[in-house]
């Protein structure tokens, strides 16, 4: 346990993966020392994620090899402000990851642009419905950043993963067969989208019929082989059925591994560390500049890992937990509404209808792909008039079939006995006749559900936990309501002989027990007034210019869509402000 | 051009215009004495640099060397001099470092341990230490060990150094691997391990004879009949390339059967080594269309491409190979890739040796984004049945439940990423052993600056039996109009106790037989 | 939890059924007793008899549902069963093929390493 000083570096990355991965290849293409800090282990393709051992439902989904350890770090949550926060032990609602590569290893690959009223929401409803229409204590703020500046970044990223999918909109001009609700793009996909599964065929017929605009499901999982602009490459996909929560066997799902870590890895101003938990960032005495981090290592010891630029690439809570625990940016106070650094912590609120086809129609749901699909954009965003309805937001309605794994993914019709012959009976009828379809809901920032350090929890290194304080909406909970009514209509168009629904109702509360979504957002909003936001829309530190925060923290409110895309988008958007900016000249960016 | 010829009384004698030039190309020389001095050699070489390298080995300068070992030419004089630079393009050329350099050790620092069917021959230090290295050598010491396998006091080197191959070395080329290795390469203090073969091979006296046998008496000789890149080509793969090393069959005194191509269809004509069969590199003269052994249906686009990359868009490299790609050839340059892949082409499975190709040959590397997947017309009995489910065949299952995630049930794989077992050279050859040993060890694509990506086949040894793979393989030999003969249980336990015999990464070994 | 709940089972089994453990009762009394453990009209003094079940009942959907390789689901039967091809994770070319059953049999992670070679 000894205490040492490593010599300095000209970047160090906290966490490694898709954000640390992405910020690794630009500083070092910048001609920076950078050095990659993970506490997880180092993975790869071969031999980590090899088959057939992948395929292993038990130990990979069921187990969770690959996510955070719970039981060395995890989070304390609540619902409400007179609550006591208990510790998620088990892995249930969010499944955050671990290791290089990080959640990166482990999603399903659908991706997706902002639209650009998105990036403008609280303009966009004011304009269009009055300010009245915003509830007193909804947060609803900008971005700081426009689609426009972004676009050039959402392209790069779709390059680098030889993303599957096609435009809906190619330089303002509307593209039949893609989203026609999209923002503009410069180019088409990289690759043609994938083939679709059974359920999705019948969802876009149904969705077509009923008026809407059904498209193929932008995809990181590559429908051809594929070689990327750093010469990275990927087979296609065959559908395996086992790509959330697992890692890709066939180097079919873009990841750190498949598309950047090749070239990276071998760069020789490039250094990664692994099993190197940050415990914090280290300050100067007036708390202006970093001068690095401090870690725990393999053996224990503390390490000093000094460096001019600090950039935080960890997942959304880890990054504010280490602002908070380093004291960095004014925390935020759910009382008073003030501080920036745990405010406006989000999530995502899904519905889900689940049909049971005739034996006429088998829908062999083992063939899936983690982002094969059909989706509708039409009651997402501000695709649809919120006037009459009165709340905010929306929710993308999808088909995608990421497989039929029996154990996790095995759902029964009502009535159903939970065990016994009835039971064996039904997965028996029902197994190969099931198809899903869900609403992918966003959730916007309040005043009451945000993050701080929890006052009795600690970590194994005795540091407090952070403090997740959440629960859902009036506002969230009826555009949920009125988003599955839609699904429902869908599914019901599909023709099962009987389906069911799955919807939050006024009165539920938050159930952390039950898998929804692993799209954690904010608690370091990004923006341009610096009163609500932790980070600048470079994504740096208020009044500490050496410190950026990457990653889904910075989300000021929540999409109804997967973060990835997003996230990447930023840190390509990040990585050129430091490069062509922020190193000419180091100081804050705005 | 006058200049070059003065230092080269030789060159005078060579009166047909074409074989002068042909002779500037490959920069060959005929003479060198022990008296030469070191800095006209050094002077005429950076001449012939300049001339015939004006684009050394292009490497990323933001790339970690593959041997991340491999020293750094950071020193700004000794990256501007053209002889140095060269010097390490030669020794990449040579793969030195691969056999030069254990596995914990510091570059070119020797102490690898080599099997040979004789005993444990342990590689030295070639670095320019005084004490432990090489750091006393003069030229003429180098070139006596370079070209005719003597060590500082004159004692035979066992063979297992390819010096019967780097005896075609040019005089320019000795000189410019000796400014390298004596300027650019930092001297570690590594001592050397004796190595100490079993009575009778201790005696270095016999590798004499042996010597009489194989060591060629003299550099490369130009042929005058081809063009000068043929030349170049045959230079590199008989001399620093030692292509011959692995892929051409050895007699019973360990030496290559044939060391040119005019010494005989044993050439390159493929040879078991340390447990992998390297394919044989000669042209078959059957039909392209007819799956065959050799190079046949590669263009000599894939062979630069495979050189370069380490993969081509329907197959990749495997066993020892990968790490002489990685190494050695995805360093060298297009052009000199190119020559290889042409002179190569011209070797005749029945021995003929191919007319001069002036053709201009299109190679590109470089590949368009998205590779549509290939389209076949007609559908081959064994994609049909697989498609509609028909595992009847022998084999045909175990291959869905292992192969075909990748392979396809086309057995086309996917162009770049999944190598095609359709029509595949590595399927169709005689010797399986190979093929048995990817399927029980798996294989993993090298790394090359070009084509970063290790794409990996996992092992399979623990999952399948001997008569699993068996009838998996003889299944795919025969698919999709595939003529391998069937393999033998027998066969893969065979390959599999060998395998398991194996205490050490076979990627790092290397040819290393001597006299009986 | 199982050691304190096969035990406080096996007890009430024993007052209830006349020194029989659960092991030792027919299908009928086995599943009484199940549905009086789900629905905790069963007390136990050590620990929730309503948790145990609950853990007791998804450990063994997933022995049942999992691949053969941690002991259960022999022979891959529930597979068979319910149409799962288990570890084949390949159906590139079962995609675009509406309304057509996929006609072979799992693969285990183990493979058929100890089967007849032929035909699966």
């Amino acid at each position: 346990m000894a205490k040492l000083t490593k010599p300095s570096v000209d970047a160090v990355l906290v966490g490694f993966g898709w954000t640390g991965a992405i910020m690794g290849m630009e500083l070092t293409a910048a001609g920076l020392q950078v050095l990659a800090l993970e506490r997880g282990e180092n993975r790869d393709t071969a031999p980590d994620f090899a088959y057939p051992r992948i395929t292993d439902e038990l130990t990979y989904g069921i187990r969770g090899k690959l996510f955070q350890n719970l039981a060395k770090e995890t989070v304390t949550v609540r619902h409400g402000l007179a609550d006591i926060a208990v510790p998620y032990r088990q892995l249930g609602s969010f499944l955050p990851g671990d290791g290089v590569g990080g959640a990166g290893v482990h999603w399903n690959g659908q991706n997706w642009r902002a639209l650009p009223d998105d990036l403008r929401i609280r303009s966009r409803y004011e304009e269009r419905y009055g300010k009245k229409f915003i509830p007193q204590d909804m947060q609803l703020q900008a971005w700081g950043v426009s689609y426009a500046e972004l676009e050039p970044h959402f392209d790069q990223f779709e390059k680098v993963c030889g993303m599957s999918g096609k435009a809906g909109n190619l330089k303002g001009v509307i593209q039949t067969g893609g989203n026609p609700f999209e923002g503009p793009r410069a180019n088409e996909f990289p690759l043609p989208p994938m083939a679709a599964l059974s359920s999705a065929l019948l969802f876009d017929k149904a969705a077509r019929e009923l008026g809407y605009h059904p498209f193929p499901q932008a995809s990181a999982n590559a429908s051809r082989p594929y070689t990327n602009p750093h010469g990275a490459q990927l087979g296609p996909c065959n559908f395996c059925g086992f790509c959330e929560r697992y890692g890709c066997y066939n180097y079919s799902k873009a990841s750190p591994q498949t598309t950047l870590l090749p070239t990276l890895l071998h760069r020789k101003n490039f250094e990664l560390r692994t099993r190197s938990h940050v415990i914090r960032v280290n300050m100067t005495a007036d708390g202006k500049r970093a001068t690095g981090v401090t870690y725990i290592d393999a053996q224990g010891n503390e390490i000093e890992q000094p460096a001019d630029l600090v950039v935080l690439c960890a997942y959304q809570f880890h990054n504010v937990r280490l602002l908070l625990l380093s004291n960095i940016g004014k925390r935020y106070d759910p009382a008073t509404g003030t501080g920036v650094v745990g405010r406006n912590y989000a999530y995502q609120l899904l519905g889900g209808v689940t049909m049971f086809f005739d034996k006429s129609q088998p829908m062999n749901p083992f063939i899936g792909a983690g982002a094969s699909g059909s989706v509708v954009d039409d009651f997402y965003g501000d695709n649809f008039d919120h006037g009459p309805l009165g709340f905010i937001g929306g929710a993308s309605l999808s088909c995608i079939n990421t497989g039929g794994r029996p154990i996790q993914q095995t759902s029964l019709p009502t009535g159903t006995p939970a065990w016994g012959a009835g039971w064996k009976r039904a997965i028996k009828d029902n197994y190969l006749y099931t198809a899903s379809i869900g609403s992918q809901g966003s959730v916007m920032g309040y005043r009451d559900n945000y993050l701080d350090l929890d006052p009795t929890y600690k970590d194994i290194y005795g540091q407090p936990l952070l403090r997740m304080t959440f629960d859902w909406k009036a506002n969230d909970i009826a555009m949920t309501q009125f988003t599955t009514t839609k699904l429902q209509a869908i599914a019901k168009a599909m023709g099962p002989r009987d389906m069911k629904v799955n919807v939050r109702k006024p009165g539920d509360h938050y159930d952390l027990r039950v898998y929804q979504s692993t799209h954690n957002t904010g608690g370091a909003p990004m923006g341009t007034d610096p009163t609500t936001s932790a980070v600048n829309r470079f994504l740096q530190v208020w009044d500490v210019p050496n410190v950026f925060v990457m990653g889904a923290s910075a989300f000021p409110q929540n999409f109804g869509y997967n973060p990835t895309g997003m996230v990447a988008a930023l840190a390509y958007w990040s990585a050129t402000a430091i490069r062509e900016k922020y190193l000419k000249s180091p100081g804050a960016l705005a | 051009m006058k200049k070059i010829a003065a230092f080269h009384p030789r060159a005078y004698r060579l009166t047909v215009e074409r074989v002068w030039r042909t002779a500037l190309f490959i920069g060959v020389s005929t003479t060198i004495t022990a008296s030469a001095e070191t800095n006209k050699t050094a002077a005429l070489a950076a001449d012939i640099a300049a001339a015939f390298y004006a684009r050394p080995a292009g490497t990323n300068s933001n790339e970690k060397s593959t041997n991340s070992k491999e020293p750094v030419l950071t020193n700004t004089a000794l990256a501007q001099n053209p002889l140095v630079v060269r010097g390490q393009y030669l020794a990449r050329a040579g793969d030195c470092i691969s056999c030069h350099t254990r596995p914990d050790g510091l570059a070119f620092a020797g102490g690898l341990a080599l099997q040979t069917p004789f005993g444990t021959i342990v590689s030295t230090n070639i670095t320019p230490d005084k004490t432990a290295g090489i750091g006393n050598y003069t030229l003429s010491k180098f070139d006596a060990a370079l070209r005719h396998g003597l060590d500082e006091e004159g004692r035979n080197l066992y063979p297992a150094m390819p010096y019967a191959n780097y005896a075609r070395l040019s005089d320019e080329d000795l000189a410019a691997l000796f400014a390298y290795f004596m300027q650019a390469v930092p001297p570690a203090k590594q001592e050397n391990a004796k190595t100490n073969l079993p009575w009778p091979f201790s005696m270095r006296w016999l590798v004499k004879g042996w010597n009489w046998l194989y060591l060629p008496k003299q550099p490369y000789i130009v042929d005058t009949a081809q063009t000068p890149e043929w030349n170049r080509g045959a230079y590199l793969v008989q001399g620093l390339g030692h292509c011959g090393a692995c892929h051409t069959p050895r007699s019973l005194a360990g030496g290559e059967k044939a060391s040119t191509e005019k010494g005989g269809k044993q050439f390159l004509s493929g040879a078991l080594i340390d447990g992998w069969y390297a394919q044989p590199l000669r042209v078959s003269n059957n039909t392209i269309n007819n799956p065959m052994p050799g190079l046949a249906g590669w263009s000599s686009g894939d062979i630069v491409d495979f050189l370069k990359t380490g993969r081509t868009q329907h197959t990749a490299a495997f066993g020892p190979m990968t790490d002489v790609v990685s190494n050695s050839t995805q360093h060298m340059t297009t052009e000199d890739l190119t020559a290889i892949a042409r002179y190569l082409k011209s070797i005749g499975v029945d021995g003929s040796v191919a007319a001069p190709l002036a053709t201009p040959l299109a190679t590109s590397v470089a590949r368009p984004l998205a590779t549509p997947v290939v389209a076949t017309s007609s559908i081959d009995p064994t994609t049909a049945a697989l498609q509609a489910g028909d595992v009847s065949a022998r084999g045909a299952m175990i291959y869905l439940d292992n192969c075909g995630a990748c392979h396809r049930s086309n057995g086309q794989g996917a162009a770049r990423t999944f190598p095609s077992l359709a029509g595949s050279s590595v399927i169709a050859a005689d010797d399986a052993t190979s093929l048995i040993r990817i399927v029980l060890q798996g294989s993993a694509m090298p790394y090359t600056s070009q084509a970063p990506s290790q794409l990996a086949m996992p092992r399979f040894d623990w999952r399948l039996s001997d008569d699993n793979v068996a009838d998996v393989l003889s299944f795919v030999r025969s698919g999709w109009n595939n003529t391998a003969a069937p393999i033998t249980s027998a066969t893969v336990a065979k390959v599999r106790a060998e395998m398991n015999k194996s205490i050490k990464p076979v990627a790092t070994t290397r040819a290393a037989y001597i006299i009986d | 939890m199982y050691r304190a709940g096969i035990a406080a089972t096996d007890a009430h089994c024993k007052t209830t059924f006349g020194g029989k453990v659960f092991a030792t009762l027919d299908a009928a009394q086995q599943d009484a007793v199940l549905k009086g453990l789900e629905s905790a009209e069963i007390k136990f003094d050590t620990i929730s008899s309503k948790i145990f079940f609950t853990f007791l009942l998804q450990n063994t959907k997933e022995g049942y549902l999992s691949d053969p390789l941690h002991g259960g689901n022999k022979d891959a039967g529930s597979w068979k069963m319910i149409g799962f091809p288990g570890a084949r994770a390949d159906y590139a070319d079962w995609v675009g093929r509406p309304n057509v059953r996929y006609p072979l049999p799992p693969a285990t992670i183990n493979g058929l390493q100890n089967q007849v070679s032929r035909n699966g």
